[in-house]
Parts: structure tokens; sequence; C-alpha cells
């Protein structure tokens, strides 16, 4: 195993992946760092890549003027980055390294017709997605509660 | 150069200066001219030469302005001014109206429109030509402004060629000179250096003309007219700062992000003092004045800064938050966005934000420091 | 003498509508038609507090009635909206650019507003409606925060009820007796119809709202030239002279507030700009 290979497997997101799979998209990887306040996505800019955070701390942000709104942090084992996998491929908000941040940058463009090429394999990536995306729409929906208002 | 406008020219020696003094008092005027005011050069009223700053020059630099002693007697030698004549086109403040409460309703009593009939001595041609900027936002649209309009038309102006720009100047390089466009002015004054300083009076307009008229002095000799181009060539050789148009432009349109200017936020103050000397800025607030019993209030226009949190303020908050925020308005304003608003440019290269900085931030360098960058990528 | 487009003219309230708990119409009729074009706005002043930009929310082809909706949310809005029938209405204007109800003609009409975003947008389905045959189809997306904060009930009872026009309303957050939809405004947009090819969008709301509405458009197969909004910032006066409004370049009150989405939306994106 590639030390690629051994991150990749380590993320949650590889948690029902098999091995060839997760060489398959340690193909597609590459390490990034991001410093503190950089901005790493912004709305409506070409969505290429994905995340799977290692360590550090992103916000999902929304330019709303006068400001700018904190939708959500996530941190290490977070996967950031749906908007790789769905036309129109744009970012739909922003997204701000809150502290040093190193992730492992998926290429999307390139992942995109691999999973149409092999079907299984498509399928394994789209339920590790589809679990993500299940476990973060239902804290959003808990978010949306305001659980602590008076 | 048409023989007619070189038939009304007029030279001499300082007497000349005095005499047209003295015609534009005689037309009426509150003559304005640099004059020495503590330890700053000013635009004050003037009705002798004598108050005009005879062997006095200015030393300036980022956050530095400094008066000195010149070699030479004579008065014009000077760099820009701590003010320009925007505030005597655009006060700082004005009443526009006053709303009265009367029974249910309220009545409306528009302030009166005061306009002095002024005529400046020395105006430069950076601040001429930010006039031209003035005109733009205040006369030239679809609603001009008549307080504006009324003061603008009371306004005479005698340009005077630069033979000795401070050392913060890069007008030349923002499409200025240090010759003054005739167009922008009334009279066109030329002083040469001498240790009996000689002068050039040209009229550019049909008032600049009647003013000319009424006064005595030579016709301006072939001699003259070489020594000026002599002068105005050494002028524009001595002046080595430059922002280039075209580059400051795209760079700053290029820099788009708040992170871009968090270094210069550092240093900056938001003090305003760079909006309040700069000729070409126009913002205004509009403010109330309530009566004591509540039954009144007139409106006060006010000079605003981008600066100012305030500035940009809606429901929720300002929407330019950070100093990094707001220095990048300021400066993409000046150099980028203006243009594009007004047909015209925002920064006529006078310098004054550099020298009134408080922080010594030196404008040219900051630009240049994004074209760089520009040109790096 | 120049006009002077600092001074204002007091008109007597002649009629007031609560629309919702914090959301006041206010009607005057001005002496002299008062010319206006759907998506314009006045500066209205209120005594000893100042002056906000309102939009015009009234009939483009009835200038005998001039017709404001604005919310209380600050100084000045407080004391507009506690204006009763009777007290004057201080106003200058019209100022700046409208919808575009000309280039639209001939095309299907999409309106989409959140809040009361729907006031500047009233004026344009007025006007619509009054030259409906020169319209395709008129689709009207609203979206509130909760069902008691929809403006113009009534006439969105009246719009729904018409064989030519559809009405979609939509809610945040509904309280338990609300039987209509409750979700973002975006999601409505596919459940409505319209002919991307053939239609032009005019949008109204938050800045969020209207930029995943462009979004939502885009992903229908609309082109972002097909899309119009309409922006607000912080203005004194109106006439491009304060410099408050400004984005980027752009000057709203005087090259807006009404524009075309591609020519703001990289500006729409910057931050603090």
């Amino acid at each position: 195993m590639t030390d690629l290979q051994r991150m990749l497997a380590a993320h949650p997101f590889a948690a029902s992946l098999t091995d060839d799979d997760v060489a398959r998209l340690a193909e597609l990887a590459c390490v990034e760092t991001f410093v503190p306040n950089q901005v790493i996505y912004r709305e409506d800019e070409p969505a290429r890549e994905f995340l799977l955070l290692q360590s550090g701390r992103v916000a999902v942000e929304m330019h709303a003027p006068p400001g700018v709104v904190l939708l959500e942090s996530l941190d290490a084992g977070a996967t950031v980055g749906w908007s790789t996998f769905f036309p129109p491929y744009t970012w739909g908000c922003d997204i701000r390294a809150i502290e040093a941040t190193e992730a492992l940058a998926i290429d999307g463009v390139r992942l995109r017709p691999l999973l149409e090429q092999a079907p299984d394999f498509g399928l394994r990536v789209m339920r590790a997605l589809l679990a993500t995306v299940h476990q973060r729409l239902e804290r959003s929906r808990l978010h949306r509660m305001d659980l602590y208002q008076r | 150069m048409s023989a007619e406008t070189a038939s009304k020219g007029r030279a001499g020696g300082r007497e000349l200066l005095d005499a047209l003094v003295t015609t534009l008092i005689a037309k009426g005027y509150r003559v304005m001219g640099p004059r020495r005011e503590g330890a700053a050069l000013q635009l004050e009223p003037i009705d002798d030469v004598d108050q005009l700053p005879w062997a006095v020059v200015d030393a300036q630099g980022p956050g530095r302005y400094r008066l000195e002693q010149y070699e030479q007697p004579v008065a014009f030698a000077h760099g820009p001014l701590a003010f320009s004549m925007r505030r005597l086109v655009s006060p700082p403040e004005e009443r526009l109206v006053t709303l009265r409460r009367k029974g249910a309703e309220l009545a409306v009593e528009p302030a009166a429109v005061h306009a002095r009939p002024t005529a400046v001595i020395g105006a430069k041609g950076c601040d001429l030509r930010a006039l031209r900027a003035q005109d733009a936002v205040f006369r030239d649209g679809a609603h001009p402004d008549p307080r504006y309009v009324a003061r603008r038309e009371a306004l005479f102006t005698v340009a005077v060629a630069c033979h000795r720009p401070a050392d913060t100047c890069f007008c030349v390089s923002r499409g200025g000179d240090v010759r003054p466009d005739p167009d922008d002015a009334d009279l066109l004054l030329t002083e040469l250096v001498s240790a009996s300083p000689r002068y050039l009076l040209e009229a550019s307009s049909d008032r600049g003309r009647e003013v000319l008229e009424a006064m005595p002095g030579d016709a301006i000799g072939e001699d003259d007219r070489v020594r000026a181009s002599g002068q105005d060539h050494a002028a524009r050789e001595a002046m080595v700062r430059a922002l280039p148009r075209e580059a400051a432009q795209a760079a700053l349109l290029a820099a788009e992000e708040t992170e871009d200017f968090e270094a210069v936020a550092e240093r900056c103050l938001a003090c305003q003092s760079c909006t309040a000397v700069c000729p070409t800025c126009f913002c205004l607030t509009v403010e109330e004045e309530p009566s004591y019993d509540g039954q009144a209030s007139t409106r006060v226009r006010r000079r605003d800064s981008c600066f100012s949190p305030d500035f940009s303020y809606m429901h929720g908050g300002a929407v330019r938050g950070s100093r990094a925020g707001r220095y990048r308005h300021w400066m993409r304003h000046k150099l980028a966005t203006w243009s594009g608003q007004w047909g015209l440019d925002g920064c006529v290269g006078c310098g004054r934000c550099t020298t009134w900085c408080p922080a010594g931030i030196d404008f040219v360098a900051e630009a240049t420091r994004h074209i760089q960058r520009q040109e790096e990528t | 003498m120049t006009h002077d487009p600092f001074i204002p003219t007091p008109h007597r309230i002649v009629e007031k509508r609560q629309e919702t708990l914090d959301t006041v119409t206010l009607v005057v009729e001005p002496e002299t038609p008062f010319v206006f074009a759907p998506g314009q706005f006045n500066m209205l002043y209120a005594l000893g507090r100042g002056e906000v930009p309102i939009s015009i929310s009234g009939d483009p082809g009835e200038p005998s009635r001039l017709v404001h909706t604005l919310r209380a949310v600050g100084l000045v809005t407080d004391a507009l909206a506690a204006l009763e029938v009777g007290a004057s209405l201080v106003v200058r204007g019209p100022f700046g650019s409208s919808w575009p109800v000309e280039e639209a003609k001939g095309h299907d009409v999409l309106i989409v507003a959140g809040g009361i975003g729907l006031a500047p947008l009233r004026s344009t389905i007025l006007h619509i409606l009054r030259h409906r045959e020169d319209y395709g189809r008129l689709a009207i997306l609203y979206g509130a925060r909760t069902d008691h904060d929809l403006c113009f009930a009534d006439d969105l009872h009246e719009w729904g009820g018409r064989f030519d026009v559809e009405v979609r309303v939509t809610v945040d957050r509904g309280s338990p007796a609300w039987r209509g939809r409750q979700g973002v405004v975006t999601a409505v947009i596919d459940k409505t119809d319209f002919d991307p090819a053939r239609t032009v969008a005019m949008v109204c709301g938050p800045e969020v709202m209207m930029r995943h509405t462009a979004r939502a458009l885009r992903a229908a197969g609309m082109k972002d030239e097909q899309v119009y909004l309409t922006l607000e910032r912080n203005m004194k006066c109106g006439i491009g002279q304060c410099g408050h409004c400004q984005l980027g370049g752009e000057l709203i009150c005087r090259d807006g507030p009404v524009y075309p989405y591609p020519r703001v939306a990289p500006l729409m994106r910057i931050r603090e700009l």
C-alpha cells in the first residue's frame, strides 16, 4: 500500500470500499494543504474535486451581504465537495479553511466517467457518498430545530 | 497656439501678479492663492501678492510634509497644497432643505444656494483635472446639483505650470502634465524662475480674456516661450514617480479579494485623511439636524468617507466590515472602477493621500505591488 | 435654475394596509401623475430620521396612485410604517433602472420573489396583467419566512384564481395551520411549467436567495442572460452622487437596481465588495 492508499483507507469515506476501490481512488488523489482563512472553494466556480479531510477544520459558508453566514464546520473525517458529482458541477457555497487543514483531494473530473464505466465501483462510491449526505442531512434537520432557543 | 490667443498674453515681473490680484478683486472676486498657514501651505484668501509663499517650498513624502526655504524668490515652487479646490465647489457641509410639521402635513423649505465669485491663483494641473472629475459627478450627469453648478460657475481659475513637482507627484503617468490643460482654466500662468522671476499670463476663456484685457504688461516673447518650455521639460524629467493607468487598472481589477489587502490594512488606521485630501473623492452623506421640539428637521449634506464602517451599512451590518475590505474599495475605486462610472480617471496623481497618511502608506508603492503581482502571474 | 434633485415632495397618505406584522403598504395620490417604470424606487423621508430607498409597488398604468410597501426594520422604516392616513409621505424620485418588461414581450415570464422582494415585482406583475396579451405564460413563485409573513396575500389569492397565471407560494416555516408548501423557493422552480428557451425570469429577494434561484434556473435549462434581479445597498442620494451604493464599479442607484444577472453575478460572489 502506498502512503496515499493508507491515508485514503483510514478515512471514514472508505469504510465500505474495497482495497481495489481505494487503489483506484488513490490514483486520482493528492494531498492538499490550506492555510487558515484560505477560501478553498468559491460559490459558482467549477467543482472539479472533492476533499477527504485529514486534519484541521473547514467552514461551509454562504456569502450573505452584509456578512457571511457560517452554516457548518467540518473536521477531520468529513467529506467535502458533493457538487463534484452533480450537474452543473459548480460549487453551491463557499468552503473556507478555519485552521491549517490537510486533505486528500480526489479528482472528480476523472472520477465521474469511471463511476459509469465500472458500475460496481460506482455503486460503492455512490453509497459512500450517500452515507455522508444522509448523515449530514439528518444533522442539518436537527440543526434547523434551533433546539436551544428560548 | 493661435496668433489671436498669443496676442492676448501678458508678460512681466512681480507687478504682473499685483495687477492680476487687483483686477480680479476689482471684478468682484474673492481671490485665493497659496499661503503659509502654520506649518503648511493652504489655499487661502489673499489681497496682496506679498501673502504668497515667496521662497517657501514644501518637502513631501509618505506621511511627511515640511516647509523649507527655497533658493529662488518665487511664489509657485511648491507641490500640491494640503487641500485642493474641491472644498470651494463641494463644501464639507451644507444645508439642503428643511422639513417642517404643519398640522398633519410636512412643509418643504429648500435652503438658499450660495455661490461667492472666487478666483484661485495658482491652480495646479492635477487639481484642475480633479475638478473635471467633480464636474462629471455633480454637473454633467442626469441630475445636476444646483449648488455645485452655481459654485462651479462662480469659480475663476488661474492655472500655474508646475516647475518643481513634489517628490510625491506622479501626474504625468496619470495622463496629466506639469503644464495644465488651458481648457481647464480661465488663465494660465507661467513662473519663469530666476533671481527676478518673470510671469507669463495667457487667457483660455472669454472671462479670462476680459481679465487680461484690463491688465497692463508686455507681450509674451519668443524667448519667454523657449524658457517656459525648457522649464516644463525639466519639471517632467524631475517627476520620477509613476503609476501607469492601464497597468494599475488591470492589476486592481484583478485584485478582488480582501486577502490581497490585508497587509496594507494592518497599517491603515482608517482615519479618512486620504479621502479628506483627495481632490477627486466625492462621497457624501445626508444627515438630519432636528429642531429642539422635533417639529422640524434640516437635512445637511456632509462629506463622507468609504473608510467609515457606517458608509456601507445596511440592515444587518456593514457590507465592508473589515479594514481590508474598505482599503480595497478605496484603491480599486480610484484606480480601476472610476473610469467605468464616470468616463475619466479617479486618480490625478497629486500624491496627497501619500503625504497626508499618518501611517505613511505610499499609495503608489501599494498599487505598484499589485501591478508587479499581476505581471508575475 | 436647475431642478434640485434633493428637494422632495410631500403627498398625503390616503390609504394604509397592514400587509404583515411588520410590513405596510402606503398609498398616496400625487397632484400630478407620478410616472414610473416597474422596478424603480423612491427615496422616502421620515422627519428627523432620514431617507431610505423604497421600491414602488403600485401599478405603473395607474400613475394617479403612488404605492409603496415597506418593512419596518430600522429607525427610518419604523417611522414610515407608523405613518397614518392623512399624514405626509415625503418622496423624491423615481430613480434607477426597471424590469425588462419591453424585452420580455412575447416571452414567458417567471417571477421569483422572496419576502418583501415581492414589492418591486408587484408593479411588474400588474403591468403584465394590464398588457396580458403581450406576454406568454406568467408564473409567480413566492417564498416567505412563515405563512404570517406573506405580503400581498389578497393579490396572491386573486392572481392564483386566474386561469392565465400560475402562483406557487412556499414558506420556510409554516404554522401548524398551514396547508401550503413548506421549503425554499428554489424547490418549486422545477415544479413550474415554463419553457426555459423562451422565458425571462425576474428575481427579487435576499442575495443568497437570488443567487441560488439563478443556480436553480440554470439547472432548469435557462441561461444567466435570461435572468434579471434587483440589488440593494446603502443609499443617501438615489442619483449616483453619494457613493454609498457601490458594488465594484456599479452605482446601484444609478446603474441598477435592476440588472441582467450576468452583469452583477461575478460581483455578488465577492465578499465585502
